[in-house]
C-alpha cells in the first residue's frame, strides 16, 4: 500500500503534479520513519549552494510526506564546511553513527569522491548531487549522480559559446580542482572539434584573495571567447578584478560560464552584464511549476530556483521513490531500486533523469541563460 | 610580461603590507617577541570596517572608525594578556600570540561567519597608464599608505612619543630609569600598531575580499617584510615590503616554461604566493640575518 502511494503520485506527476497533493495519501498499518543521509557545504566557499539544495529537498520531503504519511522520510543533515576534511568527519558520523540506509551529497566533486568511496566500502548507496566530475564513473556500483558529468556540460558549453559569438580564439580559466580541470580538458576537447584554439588556459586556486595575475595571463594572447569556471566569491572576484582592470570589456558579451545560477547571486551586476552559460535548471515542465509553487508557500514568492535547489528536490523524490520501489529501507534494496527510480521519475533537473550503467545520468538537456541587470534570463543563441 | 604592471601591482601590494609589517617589526623592537597575532588585527579592522560599511556608513568614514577601535582592542589584549606575561621568555609570548591568533580568528568566524564579504559599492574606474592599469581603488590605497607611513614617520622622529618608543627599543631599562613611563608608551604603542594593521587589512579588503584567511595571508608576507628590512627598523619593514610585493609579482609573472621538465607555458598560482615571501625570509635569514638596515631597535 505504501508502494502504491508514491508511484501512483508519480503516475499523475508527468501529467499534472498539482493534482498529488490532492491525492488520498493511502493510509498504511505500520508507521515506518526511513533516515535519510545528507551530506553538504553548508558553510565554507559552497555554502550557498549547499543551502539552496537543503531548500530543495525540503521541499520535496514535506510533498512525499504528505503522500505517504505511512512511510515518513527524515534527513539527517551534516556539514562538511567545503572541506574534504570535514566531509570525512560528516559521511563517518552518517554512515557509522546514524547508520543512515543511503545518502544524498556532496556539492562538489572534491568532497564527493572520498566521501562516495566510504559509503560504498560500507555498501552504503551514494547519490552524488551536484558534483560533476568524470572522475565519479570511477566510484563504482552503489553510485548514482542526479546530474551528468563535465564531458557533457564542457563540450555543450564551448559548442554554445563558439556557434554565439562565431569566434575561434577561445580563453579558458578554471579552478585547480578536479571539477574544474576536467571542465577544461572537455571544452578543450570541443574547441578543437569545432574549429577553434585554445589561445590560454589558466588555473586558479579558489578562495584566494586576489587573481589578476591569473586574469592577466588569460588575457594576455587577446581571446575573443572566455571560458571561465566559476562559483561563489570567485565568481565574484574574478569577474570584478576582470572588469576593473578592463579585460572584461574586451570580451563584452563573450564570457561564458556553466551553471551562470551560480555567479548571478554573488556578483556585482555590473561587471557580470552580458555573461552567459547553460544551466541544467532548463525545464520549465509540470515538476518544475510544483516546485515553484511549494517553494513560494514555504519561502514566498522572491526566490529564484537554481539549479541546487532543482537538484536537491529531485535527490529526494528519486530517493523516496526507491524506497518506495524496494518497499523496504534496507541499503542494498535501494541501490538495486535507484536506476528504476530514476529511469520513471520525471524532474526539475531534468526530464529524462535515466542514468548509465554508471550510474550517471546520461541525458542532460541545458537551456541557454544570460546575466542582464544582476538577473538571470533565459537566451536564444545567435 | 608587463612590467608598468608589475610595478604598479608591487607598489599597491607594498603600501598594504607596509602598514601591517611597520606593526609586527614596532613589537618586536619593544617587546622582543614576534606577534603572530599581528594579521588578526588586520583581520579585526578589515571586518569592522565592513559591519560599519554594511551598516551606512561612509566607507571613509568606517575605515578609519574601524582602526581606532582596533587600536583599543589591540590595547585591551596587551592587558588582558601579554602585560601578564611581560617578562617571560620570548618563546611563551610567541606561543601566547599564536593561540591568540588562533583566538581571535574564531572570534571572528563566529560573529561573521565563514563567507567572504565585500565592500559594497559600484566598481573601481581603471586607468590606462604606462601599458599598465591603475584602479582608482588602487590610487586611494597607494595615497592613503603613503600618508599612514608619512605620519608615522613623523611621529617616529618629531615627537616626545615617538622618541621614547626608540629609548625604550633601545635599552627598556634606560628608559625606565630616565623616567619614561614604560607602560603608558607600550599602550600607545599596541593603539597604534593595531590601527595601523586595520588599516592595512581594510585596504586589503577593499581590493580584494574580506575572508577569515586575511590574517594568515598577510603575516608571513609581513614578517618577511619585517625580517628583509631587519627586524625592529620601521624604515626597513617599508623598504622589505615593497621588495616582498615585487617578488611575489614578478614571480607570478614569469613564464616558467625555459624549465627542462616545463612541457608549454608553465606560471605560479597566486596560491603559491605564500611560498615567495617564505622563501625571501629564509634567504635574507641564512644570507643576511639583520636584514637590509641592519635591524637594530627602533630606527
Amino acid at each position: 500500500m505504501i508502494r502504491r502511494s508514491i508511484l501512483k503520485a508519480l503516475a499523475f506527476s508527468a501529467i499534472s503534479l498539482p493534482m498529488l497533493m490532492t491525492t488520498p495519501a493511502v493510509q498504511a498499518q505500520d508507521a515506518q520513519t526511513v533516515d535519510i543521509g545528507v551530506l553538504l557545504s553548508m558553510t565554507g566557499s559552497l555554502g550557498r549552494g549547499g543551502n539552496n539544495v537543503v531548500l530543495g529537498m525540503q521541499t520535496a520531503l514535506e510533498e512525499v510526506n504528505a503522500l505517504s504519511p505511512s512511510r515518513q522520510f527524515r534527513l539527517v543533515i551534516e556539514d562538511d564546511e567545503s572541506s574534504p576534511q570535514a566531509a570525512m568527519d560528516g559521511i563517518r558520523k552518517l554512515v557509522d553513527v546514524d547508520k543512515v540506509p543511503v545518502v544524498l551529497g556532496t556539492v562538489g566533486s572534491a568532497t564527493t569522491i572520498p566521501t562516495a568511496s566510504y559509503s560504498l566500502s560500507k555498501n552504503i548507496p551514494h547519490v552524488g548531487l551536484t558534483a560533476s566530475s568524470p572522475d565519479v564513473r570511477s566510484l563504482g556500483k552503489g553510485y548514482f549522480s542526479i546530474i551528468a558529468t563535465d564531458e557533457v556540460m564542457g563540450a555543450a558549453l564551448a559548442k554554445f559559446a563558439m556557434q554565439d559569438t562565431g569566434k575561434k580564439k577561445v580563453g579558458i580559466i578554471v579552478a585547480n580542482d578536479a571539477y574544474g580541470v576536467g571542465l577544461a580538458r572537455r571544452m578543450q576537447e570541443a574547441v578543437a572539434a569545432n574549429g577553434g584554439e585554445v589561445v590560454s588556459e589558466v588555473r586558479y586556486e579558489a578562495g584566494q584573495p586576489d587573481y589578476r595575475a591569473e586574469l592577466q595571463r588569460l588575457f594576455s594572447p587577446k581571446p575573443e571567447i572566455v571560458l571561465a569556471v566559476s562559483w561563489g566569491d570567485n565568481a565574484r572576484l574574478l569577474t570584478k578584478q576582470a572588469y576593473e582592470m578592463g579585460l572584461m570589456q574586451t570580451v563584452q558579451g563573450a564570457w561564458y560560464q556553466p551553471y551562470p545560477a551560480e555567479i548571478v547571486n554573488a556578483c556585482i551586476a555590473e561587471a557580470c552584464e552580458d555573461v552567459k552559460g547553460l544551466d541544467i535548471a532548463a525545464d520549465r515542465g509540470e515538476r518544475f511549476q510544483q516546485l515553484r509553487t511549494s517553494l513560494e508557500t514555504r519561502v514566498g514568492s522572491d526566490v529564484v530556483i537554481d539549479w541546487f535547489i532543482g537538484v536537491g528536490y529531485d535527490a529526494v523524490w528519486v530517493t523516496a521513490l526507491a524506497v518506495d520501489l524496494a518497499n523496504s529501507a534496507e541499503p542494498a534494496a535501494i541501490s538495486a531500486a535507484l536506476p528504476k527510480a530514476f529511469e520513471i521519475y520525471r524532474g526539475v533537473s531534468d526530464a529524462d533523469m535515466s542514468v548509465d550503467a554508471d550510474g550517471i545520468q546520461h541525458n542532460q538537456e541545458y537551456g541557454s541563460f544570460v546575466i542582464k541587470a544582476g538577473k538571470l534570463e533565459p537566451y536564444t543563441a545567435n | 610580461m608587463n612590467l608598468t604592471q608589475i610595478l604598479i601591482n608591487s607598489l599597491v601590494r607594498a603600501s598594504e603590507l607596509g602598514l601591517i609589517a611597520m606593526g609586527v617589526t614596532l613589537v618586536f623592537s619593544l617587546l622582543r617577541f614576534a606577534n603572530f597575532a599581528h594579521g588578526e588585527l588586520a583581520l579585526i579592522g578589515a571586518y569592522l570596517a565592513y559591519a560599519l560599511s554594511a551598516a551606512g556608513l561612509d566607507l571613509w568614514l568606517a575605515i578609519p572608525l574601524s582602526a581606532v577601535a582596533t587600536g583599543f582592542i589591540a590595547v585591551a589584549i596587551d592587558k588582558a594578556l601579554f602585560a601578564r606575561v611581560r617578562t617571560a621568555p620570548g618563546l611563551v609570548l610567541l606561543v601566547a600570540s599564536m593561540g591568540l591568533s588562533l583566538f581571535l580568528k574564531n572570534i571572528v568566524g563566529a560573529i561573521w561567519g565563514t563567507k567572504s564579504y565585500s565592500f559594497e559599492g559600484s566598481l573601481a574606474r581603471s586607468f590606462s597608464f604606462a601599458g599598465g592599469f591603475i584602479t582608482s581603488t588602487q590610487v586611494t590605497i597607494l595615497v592613503v599608505s603613503v600618508i599612514a607611513m608619512l605620519c608615522f614617520h613623523l611621529l617616529l622622529s618629531h615627537t616626545r612619543l615617538g622618541r621614547a618608543m626608540r629609548a625604550l627599543a633601545d635599552d627598556s631599562e634606560l628608559a625606565r630609569a630616565r623616567g619614561i613611563r614604560v607602560e603608558a608608551i607600550i599602550s600607545r604603542v599596541w593603539f597604534i600598531v593595531g590601527s595601523y594593521a586595520a588599516l592595512g587589512g581594510a585596504l586589503i579588503g577593499l581590493e580584494t575580499v574580506i575572508s577569515l584567511e586575511l590574517g594568515y595571508s598577510v603575516i608571513l608576507p609581513a614578517f618577511a617584510a619585517a625580517v628583509l628590512g631587519g627586524i625592529g627598523s620601521v624604515h626597513g619593514a617599508m623598504l622589505g615590503a615593497l621588495i616582498i610585493g615585487l617578488a611575489e609579482n614578478i614571480v607570478l609573472a614569469i613564464d616558467w616554461s625555459f624549465l627542462p621538465f616545463a612541457f608549454g607555458p608553465l606560471y605560479i598560482d597566486t596560491g603559491y604566493k605564500l611560498a615567495v615571501a617564505f622563501l625571501v625570509m629564509v634567504a635574507v635569514l641564512i644570507l643576511r640575518p639583520r636584514g637590509l638596515f641592519q635591524g637594530t631597535s627602533g630606527d
